[in-house]
C-alpha cells in the first residue's frame, strides 16, 4: 500500500466544474457563469474533486493534488521536479499523471517575462487569459500560423511523459498515468506502458452502457466533469485501478 | 556487431574539423567552406566519434548528429533509432543548448527545422532569404513568448526521457551537455537539479573540454578550436584520448 498519492493534471484533476470550482462561458448567454467563489479559487483542488475523495475515503494516504487548470505536460514535469527538490520521493510515493491536450505548451507571462503562463493552442477560447498588448497576442497568432507544428507539441508532450517517468524511476516512486483519447504513445512504446494506463476522467462513459443522457448529469455545460462525474470515476476507475495494482 | 549510436549537433559532427568547415566570415559577409550534414554527408573523420570507430573496430560507431539540430530533434534520432534498431551497446546522448527550439519550416508546417533565438541577432541568418512574415514571427516569438526557463526544463525533459528510453531497451546510456550546469559545484540553474540523478552518466561535453588543464581559455580557442567556436580536429583527438575512450572503454567493460 502506497503512503502518498501525488496528482499531476490540469483542470479536470483540479476538479474544475465541482459544485465549489464553477467557473465557465456561456456560449448562449454569452456571460461567464460562476467566477471566484474564494481566495484560494484557482490555487487549491475541489474538495469534491477524485483526489479530493481519495483523502476523505482513505485519511491514512497523504494526497497531493499539484494540477492546476490550463496545464501543459511540460508543467507537470516542471511541478514534479520542483516537488522532487522539496520532499524526499521514494517507494512509498504514488505518482499519477493525469494528462492533458497536446496542443498546450507554454509561453513567458505577458506581464512578466521572467515568468510563464500556460497556452492553450487553437481556437481562441473566451476563458483563455488574456492581455491587451496587442503586440503580445500578435506574436501568439503569428507563432500559430507560421512556426507552429503539431510534430513539436507531439515531442514536448513525449519528452514530458517520458522525463516525468524517467524521474519515478530515479526515485523509486510508482508510477500510473491517463490521457485524453487523442493523446496516444505510438509505436514500441506502447507496449511497456501499456499496464500503467487507466481511463482518462474526459469523455468517460460514467453510465457504463453509454447513455448520453445520463452521461451528459455528469458534466457542467464547459464540458468539465462535476460532484457526480468525479464521483463515479472514483468509484468505477481510479479505486478498481489501484487495488488491482496493489497501491491500495 | 554491437552498435554504439552517438547523436547531437554540430559539435559531435565535428564541424570545424578540416573537412568540415563551413562558417560565416563577418568581414566578406559570406560563408566560408561547404555546407555539410547528415545524412547527405557523414560526419567528419577527425572528430571523436570516427576516432571511437577506429580504436574499436569489433563495434558499429553510427554518429547521426547533425549541425544545428535541437533538444528535440536529438532526442528524435535517438528515439527513432534504437526502436528500429537491435543490438545497440551504447548511446551517447550529446545535448545541445537548451534554447535550440524546433519550429515548422517556412511554408511547410509538417517539415519541422531547428532553430535558435541567439541566431537572429546573427548576421548569416539575417542574409538568409527568408520571407519578412517568417523573420517577423521568429522575432515575436523572441520578444513575446520566449522565456529561458521553460526553454531549459523542455531541454530537461528530453534529456531525461531520452535515459528513460534507452535503459528501458538495456541500452548503456552517458550523455553530456554543452550548457555549464555545475558552476564550483553549484547548479547554475535550479532546474538543472533535477539531472544530478543522472549525472553519474555524464561526460564533459568537447566544447567545454579543458584542453589546456590549466583553464586557459585562451590557449583552448586560439589552439584547440576554429575560429567559429567549434572544436577543429586537434582538440577533437586530444578529448578522445583523454576523456570519451577511458569512458566508453569503463562503461563497456573494454580492457
Amino acid at each position: 500500500m502506497v503512503k502518498r498519492i501525488i496528482l499531476l493534471g490540469d483542470s479536470f484533476t483540479f476538479g474544475h466544474g465541482c459544485s465549489d470550482k464553477v467557473h465557465y462561458y456561456d456560449p448562449v448567454t454569452k456571460q461567464h457563469v460562476g467566477g471566484k467563489m474564494s481566495p484560494d479559487f484557482e490555487t487549491k483542488p475541489s474538495d469534491y474533486c477524485w483526489g479530493s475523495l481519495i483523502k476523505k475515503q482513505f485519511p491514512n494516504i497523504e494526497v497531493m493534488n499539484l494540477s492546476k487548470p490550463g496545464h501543459c505536460f511540460l508543467g507537470m514535469a516542471r511541478d514534479l521536479i520542483n516537488l522532487s527538490q522539496r520532499i524526499n520521493l521514494n517507494s512509498d510515493d504514488l505518482i499519477l499523471l493525469n494528462g492533458t491536450f497536446i496542443d498546450r505548451t507554454e509561453i513567458a507571462h505577458p506581464c512578466d517575462p521572467d515568468s510563464y503562463v500556460s497556452w492553450a493552442i487553437g481556437p481562441a477560447s473566451p476563458m483563455e487569459m488574456v492581455t491587451n498588448e496587442p503586440e503580445y497576442i500578435n506574436a501568439k497568432q503569428m507563432y500559430v500560423k507560421y512556426l507552429y507544428s503539431d510534430a513539436v507539441m507531439y515531442n514536448q508532450f513525449l519528452t514530458s511523459f517520458m522525463g516525468i517517468y524517467s524521474i519515478c524511476n530515479l526515485y523509486d516512486t510508482k508510477f500510473a498515468y491517463s490521457l485524453p483519447k487523442n493523446v496516444r504513445l505510438m509505436g514500441k512504446l506502447l507496449d511497456k506502458f501499456f499496464n500503467l494506463k487507466f481511463p482518462y476522467i474526459f469523455e468517460y462513459d460514467f453510465s457504463g452502457n453509454n447513455d448520453d443522457t445520463f452521461n451528459r448529469t455528469c458534466y457542467m455545460p464547459d464540458l468539465h466533469c462535476n460532484n457526480l462525474g468525479h464521483e463515479i470515476y472514483l468509484e468505477k476507475v481510479v479505486l478498481p485501478f489501484l487495488s488491482n495494482k496493489g497501491f491500495l | 556487431m554491437s552498435t554504439i549510436l552517438v547523436v547531437g549537433d554540430s559539435y559531435t559532427y565535428g564541424q570545424g574539423c578540416k573537412d568540415r568547415i563551413y562558417y560565416y566570415d563577418k568581414e566578406k559577409k559570406s560563408h566560408i567552406g561547404s555546407y555539410f550534414s547528415y545524412p547527405l554527408y557523414p560526419a567528419s573523420q577527425y572528430c571523436w566519434a570516427s576516432l571511437l570507430q577506429k580504436n574499436l573496430p569489433n563495434y558499429n560507431v553510427v554518429n547521426i548528429a547533425s549541425p544545428g539540430n535541437s533538444q528535440f530533434g536529438i532526442f528524435k534520432d535517438t528515439v527513432d533509432y534504437v526502436n528500429t534498431h537491435d543490438d545497440i551497446a551504447l548511446v551517447l546522448f550529446n545535448a545541445t543548448f537548451f534554447n535550440r527550439v524546433s519550429i515548422a519550416s517556412c511554408g511547410n508546417p509538417d517539415i519541422i527545422n531547428p532553430w535558435s533565438p541567439t541566431w537572429f541577432d546573427n548576421e548569416a541568418e539575417l542574409n538568409t532569404a527568408q520571407p519578412k512574415y517568417y523573420a517577423d514571427a521568429k522575432q515575436g516569438y523572441i520578444k513575446y513568448l520566449m522565456s529561458d526557463e521553460i526553454l531549459q526544463y523542455q531541454s530537461i525533459m528530453a534529456t531525461l526521457a531520452a535515459h528513460t528510453v534507452v535503459t528501458s531497451k538495456n541500452i548503456k546510456f552517458l550523455w553530456c551537455t554543452p550548457e555549464t550546469i555545475l558552476n564550483h559545484s553549484v547548479f547554475e540553474y535550479e532546474s538543472y537539479k533535477s539531472l544530478m540523478s543522472i549525472n553519474h552518466l555524464r561526460y564533459i561535453h568537447v566544447c567545454r573540454y579543458d584542453f589546456s588543464k590549466t583553464m586557459d581559455f585562451e590557449l583552448n580557442f586560439s589552439k584547440y578550436h576554429f575560429i567559429d567556436n567549434h572544436v577543429n580536429e586537434l582538440g577533437h583527438a586530444m578529448f578522445f584520448e583523454e576523456e570519451l575512450l577511458p569512458t566508453v572503454k569503463r562503461t563497456l567493460n573494454i580492457q
